[in-house]
């Protein structure tokens, strides 16, 4: 196929949308993972939420 | 397609300002430590701005720039050739959906982020009191 006298714009394009839209999905994932990392160990040293205390 | 990266169209130009309220968004965001301080003025900044919304989508009637006028959602049906519109709606789902998708991940994450912020003050309280 080809992509006629704009092909390097056209690629270029491209590769941005892909960069862009590939970094915020990974910022995504690994933020959530991080936040469940830190919960974790908070609950691990035993700092809970009011609501979790025992009545 | 126009021949040009950037001129000063209607179209282009009210699209750069919705641009310039975003990152202003996030920077008044960031800018305020205590997160219902920073939502309420984030959501005073997102009301004003949404003024912009109906400017972008009537600019090109307004004002007869380079941009062609309004040619999907329009009275009489879109002017655009089936070879481009089917392909045109089918990515303005996909994205809508990828967005979606990602916005509540996002929110999610946040509230998250806020679980661990409220946990820090209580072990702060507590090794205060301690």
């Amino acid at each position: 196929m080809s992509l006629g006298p704009y092909a390097a714009f056209i690629l270029a394009a491209y590769a941005l949308t892909i960069a862009v839209i590939g970094a915020l999905i990974a910022w995504v994932l690994v933020d959530y993972r991080l936040q469940q990392k830190i919960l974790a160990d908070l609950e691990a040293r035993g700092v809970t939420r009011r609501s979790d205390w025992p009545r | 397609m126009w021949g040009t990266y950037w001129v000063w169209d209607a179209r282009l130009t009210s699209v750069l300002v919705l641009l310039l309220m975003y990152l202003g968004l996030i920077a008044l965001w960031r800018a305020i430590e205590d997160p219902s301080r920073a939502g309420r003025a984030a959501a005073v900044l997102t009301l004003v701005g949404a003024i912009n919304l109906p400017i972008i989508k009537f600019s090109v009637d307004w004002w007869n720039t380079l941009h062609q006028p309004e040619s999907l959602l329009r009275v009489g049906g879109p002017t655009i050739h089936p070879a481009i519109l089917l392909p045109l709606l089918v990515m303005a789902l996909a994205f809508t959906l990828l967005f979606l998708t990602l916005y509540l991940s996002a929110m999610r994450n946040e509230i998250l982020r806020r679980r661990v912020r409220t946990l820090r003050l209580l072990q702060a309280q507590s090794a205060q009191e301690a």
